[in-house]
């Protein structure tokens, strides 16, 4: 942490700083607190556009529509399990890349190698259908492996992390080698552990992306029973695009507002993952233990 | 001697192999996999006869895009607008990430920093609608303030001329919490004894955020820059196509949101899939150049 | 900074459009079908035959994929995969019918284009006239000219043709007939006026017969006051920034000025002709400049979407638009459910000179069935049409056992294969009008339709949105004097899109939309609109004229 001295100069910044954050906070924060209020609110104050920052015609209609139905929880079990074997999947993954990618080339030929084969597949996309008919011939459509194998090496993840991880005191290492670790006992022993402000960050990374992602449940699940919940909650919206409505979709749309409906929908995918995230934030923000290096 | 890290041995490099070994067969599967369908650019693609058996038509995929009428406009704005999000988005949360750090009461800290990383949850989609009540000339807020300072309204989201800010300065707003989030995380990893060095040397808390913070920070910067410069030539379709409208057509439509509007991704595959595959190789040139550059002058690697 | 995360081809979609159509159809008069142009479809005999409707015995096997509609709720034992649909097509007709997939409406589209991409369809399936078009390029469906001549019945036959025929034709390439198409009205898509009622009275306007009356009544509403709150807040003419489409949109001023920006007309030589470049539109754009010019349209309409205009119009803030039948179902309610005083109305689209104004259309149909090359019995399909007809339309009345159900409301959405009335919603306006006048019996669909106008007139103003529609002097009335009075200017084009058309129409559609946007803002002189012309022919506007010319050509 940095060292600091109390001045007027300091107290002065300390304020506008201070004041300029929480500004910007609450600039972030209000179109969350305006959704709330108008997935708590009715259908024509929300259509009507009345709602500003609190619910207009308080009701939970929203709410009732959009986790009324069974395939709510079951969605949800589906996201829990892609979680559950996803995250874990990746984040081991992620780790046993960044490590050997984090030495030096003297230290690991052949790293730049492998690291170039994995930084192209971030620009390089076969496309939706080569990728569809893939999972179809390893019969993977339909489970949750098609969920979570795919994204099992999040590349942009091991980046970051490869970059973190080579920021690390060579000394610490060092040490560990010559007391006769081998990479292995390096890496879990003492490589990790320090490592773990940035692993809270990829933590946090993939948890989010596993949560959010809705497109490959609807496009690799064919049984909607197999849809995460994300996937799910898209059903719930009605799409109110098309150039020429019927007069039964017209008529669906007046039962349900979509207002308020997409509204419910946000505030119930984004929960979780704001409970989650304090939890996660002690780690970026403490600091690490680096005495430990003697100099 | 001591037993350090050896080095150039097959016996020590194997268990690093080993550990690369599954996530390299995984992405061997499912990401280059997948890129034999890259070959449908170069097709006329039929459903029933598959990659390998549709006729090919060389690059007729890519002159057809070529012939559209206003690429230049749309590769130009593309770019323009890709760039400058790329610069805006980089500078921001370095700054943020800066200032929250020097944040000491905790709880104020870590509410701050997950307030900012909600804008990421809203779809623009939401956001589309939001925005166009905020920025409205007639009945917004934002115009309302600037009516305060004796400034007339702006048509944000109808004047092409401001549009592409518009478009940079949302964007932001809605995705510095994730960056902020990566730099205090590297923050958290800086040596003190390197800020105790400062103090020795007389340097007061704004030189040690000069000469010890984001020099600290340097490597996470030129990695973020580096990577965000694979997107190019991704203006953002979600953002443009829900902000966008007839009247900012000329600086605001990017190359996703013209390939949308042509339904040129529903049936004619091939096209769709050269656009891909030509954005993907201008990432690539991008990336390596800036890879390169950094190994040739200072010695470093990005990644 | 944006996390990279891995997207494919982004497929964006229009919802899928399979509509809900209540209706017996008795009595409605199919209006004369134009003559096929093949001879195929026209020389059937076989009806009733024991072929069209015999049990495969054997049973055969059909797989399929299914649609879930929005708001579909079953209970019990009813899924799409188990139904009384699919147990009676396997005990009364021998069909097994298999779902491989089923999906959301709002993703339909996506997931019919990977199934289709990646050479994995099912037997039998619903898809749009897009997809129709590839499969067929693709030679991965069949031609069902024979099934249909063998098997079809002669009431399946009836609701095909009842759009005039233009359905069968759309899915006939070469002569052959190669999916059926499953109707929808394009009746139902007829512009027509909305005015707010209340706001009428309260100015001292007439309803609106002319174009003159449409424009007094825009200029009332933007000065006049309306709302009755002393500010000057609204404004005379609800547009979005599509400027076409279900709502607050143009197509209806146009055709007042005998303008189709959207369809392919005959010029006075024969020859077919695009709405978009013809000078009538140059009249009606200069009008709606002046109107823009005047404070009656909104300055921000160019950004304003569906959903900002709905806003609009229950904020009080508009009272006039272009829309259609189904408006009365959406945004309307809500509105007046919370403003008592509000009313709404729909009224025929009116001229700007002597000429009655006639409403474009198009071709309705939004989904046909198409039959997988490989299936070696393609009758199958037809026989599942046959069925759903009869117990839809059948002597014997609607077969209520599969329309609904304790457990599932909607239980008819389960059934594989739909054939619709074109004339459906038209005719239950009709019936209802015969059974408030005569007595008449009520078909099934007019039937509810009826009992919620009866509760609206006895006071209960939830039904509001049934009244105005199927009610006396609703929407549907108005979709009924243009059938009547052959108010219609049908699309001479109906075919595929051409080579042309699906490489230069979008970019077309984008000079067009910029252009009239500017013109009717006054940043472009009406003259623009000269300059848009021949920038339209140049740019692959004429290509497409001469291949439109060349279809028309190949019909004879």
């Amino acid at each position: 942490m940095m060292v600091q001295k109390s001045s007027p100069g300091r107290m002065l910044f300390q304020f506008a700083n201070y004041s300029l954050l929480a500004i910007i906070a609450a600039v972030c924060c209000l179109p969350l607190i305006h959704i709330a209020a108008i997935s708590f609110s009715s259908s024509s104050a929300a259509t009507a556009g009345l709602v500003n920052v609190w619910p207009v015609d308080f009701t939970t209609m929203a709410y009732q529509y959009t986790l009324s139905k069974s395939e709510f929880l079951t969605s949800f079990l589906v996201a829990l399990e892609r979680i559950a074997i996803g995250v874990p999947l990746a984040m081991l993954l992620t780790v046993l890349v960044a490590f050997p990618l984090s030495k030096e080339s003297r230290h690991f030929r052949f790293r730049s190698v492998y690291v170039w084969y994995f930084v192209v597949t971030i620009l390089f996309n076969g496309g939706l259908i080569p990728f569809y008919v893939l999972l179809k011939e390893l019969h993977l459509l339909d489970t949750i492996w098609a969920l979570t194998l795919p994204a099992a090496v999040p590349v942009f993840n091991v980046i970051l992390l490869l970059n973190f991880m080579r920021g690390l005191p060579r000394e610490l290492s060092e040490a560990a080698y010559i007391d006769g670790a081998g990479h292995w006992s390096t890496l879990w022993k003492v490589i990790f552990p320090l490592s773990k402000p940035v692993l809270a960050t990829v933590l946090l990374f993939t948890c989010v992306t596993h949560w959010n992602s809705w497109f490959d449940g609807l496009i690799l699940m064919n049984d909607p029973h197999n849809y995460p919940l994300q996937s799910y909650l898209q059903t719930v919206i009605i799409n109110q695009d098309p150039r020429f409505m019927t007069v039964s979709e017209l008529k669906v749309l007046s039962e349900v507002s979509n207002r308020t409906a997409k509204a419910a929908q946000t505030l119930v995918a984004a929960l979780p993952i704001l409970l989650v995230y304090p939890f996660l934030q002690r780690f970026f923000i403490s600091g690490i233990v680096l005495g430990s290096v003697k100099g | 001697m001591h037993k350090s890290e050896r080095t150039g041995k097959w016996s020590t490099e194997l268990p690093l192999h080993l550990m690369v070994l599954p996530a390299a067969v995984l992405i061997a599967i499912f990401s280059y996999g997948p890129m034999v369908g890259l070959t449908i650019a170069f097709q006329d693609f039929n459903p029933s006869k598959g990659f390998f058996g549709s006729p090919f038509n060389n690059l007729d995929n890519f002159r057809y895009v070529l012939q559209l009428p206003d690429l230049p406009g749309i590769l130009f704005n593309t770019v323009y607008i890709s760039m400058l999000k790329i610069v805006a988005g980089g500078i921001v949360p370095i700054l943020f990430a800066v200032l929250l750090n020097e944040v000491r009461v905790r709880f104020f800290k870590r509410t701050v920093q997950t307030l900012v990383y909600l804008p990421h949850f809203l779809s623009w989609v939401l956001l589309g609608g939001i925005l166009i009540e905020i920025l409205s000339p007639s009945s917004g807020i934002v115009n309302a303030v600037l009516g305060f300072f004796g400034i007339e309204p702006v048509f944000f989201l109808g004047d092409y001329r401001i549009f592409p800010y518009v478009l940079v300065a949302t964007d932001v707003w809605k995705e510095f919490g994730f960056g902020t989030i990566v730099y205090l995380a590297a923050l958290t990893a800086v040596d003190p004894r390197l800020y105790e060095a400062c103090v020795i040397d007389g340097g007061n808390r704004w030189k040690q955020t000069i000469h010890v913070t984001i020099p600290a920070l340097f490597p996470v910067i030129i990695l973020l820059l580096t990577l965000s410069l694979g997107n190019i030539l991704n203006a953002g379709f979600d953002q443009v196509f829900n902000l966008y409208s007839p009247l900012v057509y000329r600086s605001g439509d990017v190359i996703d949101t013209a390939v949308y509007r042509m339904g040129l991704l529903d049936m004619q595959f091939g096209v769709a899939t050269a656009v891909g595959l030509f954005k993907s190789v201008v990432s690539l040139v991008f990336i390596s150049l800036s890879y390169f550059l950094a190994y040739r002058l200072a010695g470093y690697r990005i990644f | 900074m944006t996390t990279k995360s891995k997207r494919g081809l982004r497929f964006f979609l229009p919802a899928l459009t399979l509509s809900l159509t209540l209706s017996a159809c008795s009595g409605g008069n199919s209006p004369d079908a134009s003559p096929a142009e093949s001879s195929a479809s026209a020389t059937s005999t076989s009806s009733a035959s024991p072929a069209a409707t015999g049990k495969y015995d054997p049973a055969i096997e059909l797989s399929t994929v299914r649609v879930l509609y929005d708001g579909d709720t079953f209970a019990g034992d009813v899924s799409m995969d188990n139904n009384i649909w699919y147990q009676t097509y396997d005990s009364e007709l021998g069909i097994k019918v298999k779902n491989l997939w089923t999906v959301p409406s709002a993703q339909w589209e996506q997931k019919m284009n990977i199934t289709i991409a990646s050479n994995n369809i099912p037997d039998f399936m619903a898809v749009n006239s897009k997809q129709l078009n590839q499969l067929m390029k693709s030679d991965m469906i069949q031609d069902l000219t024979q099934a249909y001549n063998d098997y079809a019945t002669p009431l399946t036959r009836q609701i095909m043709e009842s759009d005039n025929g233009i359905g069968m034709k759309s899915a006939t390439f070469q002569g052959k007939l190669m999916a059926l198409p499953s109707m929808s009205s394009s009746l139902d898509q007829a512009s027509m006026i909305w005015v707010r009622t209340d706001w009428l009275t309260k100015l001292g306007l007439a309803e609106p017969k002319t174009m003159d009356d449409v424009l007094k009544i825009s200029e009332a509403f933007t000065n006049g006051d309306p709302d009755g709150n002393g500010k000057k807040d609204t404004y005379g003419l609800a547009v979005q920034k599509e400027l076409f489409g279900w709502l607050a949109a143009l197509q209806g001023f146009f055709e007042g000025y005998h303008a189709y920006p959207n369809s392919w007309i005959k010029d006075a030589s024969g020859k077919l002709v695009y709405g978009s470049v013809q000078p009538e539109v140059k009249t009606a754009l200069a009008k709606l400049q002046e109107m823009y010019n005047a404070g009656q349209i909104d300055r921000e309409f160019g950004v304003k979407d569906y959903g900002k205009l709905a806003e609009d119009m229950t904020a009080n803030r508009v009272g006039l638009q272009f829309g259609m039948s189904g408006n009365a179902f959406y945004p309307y309610p809500d509105h007046v459910k919370n403003n008592p005083d509000a009313d709404w109305k729909a009224f025929p689209i009116v001229s700007a000179d002597d000429k009655p104004a006639k409403v474009a259309l198009n071709n309705g149909v939004l989904q046909y069935y198409v039959v997988n090359k490989n299936v070696k019995n393609p009758e199958a399909v037809v026989k599942l049409l046959n069925f759903a007809v009869e117990k839809q339309y059948g002597e014997k009345g609607r077969d209520l056992a599969f329309w609904t159900s304790e457990d599932a409301p909607n239980l008819w959405h389960t059934a594989a294969v739909i054939g619709q009335d074109a004339r459906q919603n038209i005719n239950i306006y009709l019936n209802i009008k015969d059974a408030a006048a005569n007595g008449a019996e009520l078909s099934y669909d007019a039937k509810d339709n009826y009992d919620q106008i009866q509760k609206f007139l006895a006071g209960d103003k939830s039904f509001w949105g049934t009244y105005r529609w199927a009610g006396e002097e609703g929407s549907l009335s108005v979709l009924d004097l243009y059938d009547t009075e052959k108010r219609i200017q049908f699309n001479e084009f109906y075919g595929a899109a051409t080579d042309t058309m699906t490489a230069k129409m979008a970019s077309l559609d984008k000079i067009r939309l910029e252009t009239f946007t500017r013109i009717i803002m006054g940043s472009a002189s009406i003259d623009e609109f000269d300059k848009f012309v021949s920038q339209w022919n140049s740019l692959g506007g004429a290509d497409i004229t001469q291949e439109v010319n060349d279809w028309a050509a190949s019909l004879q």
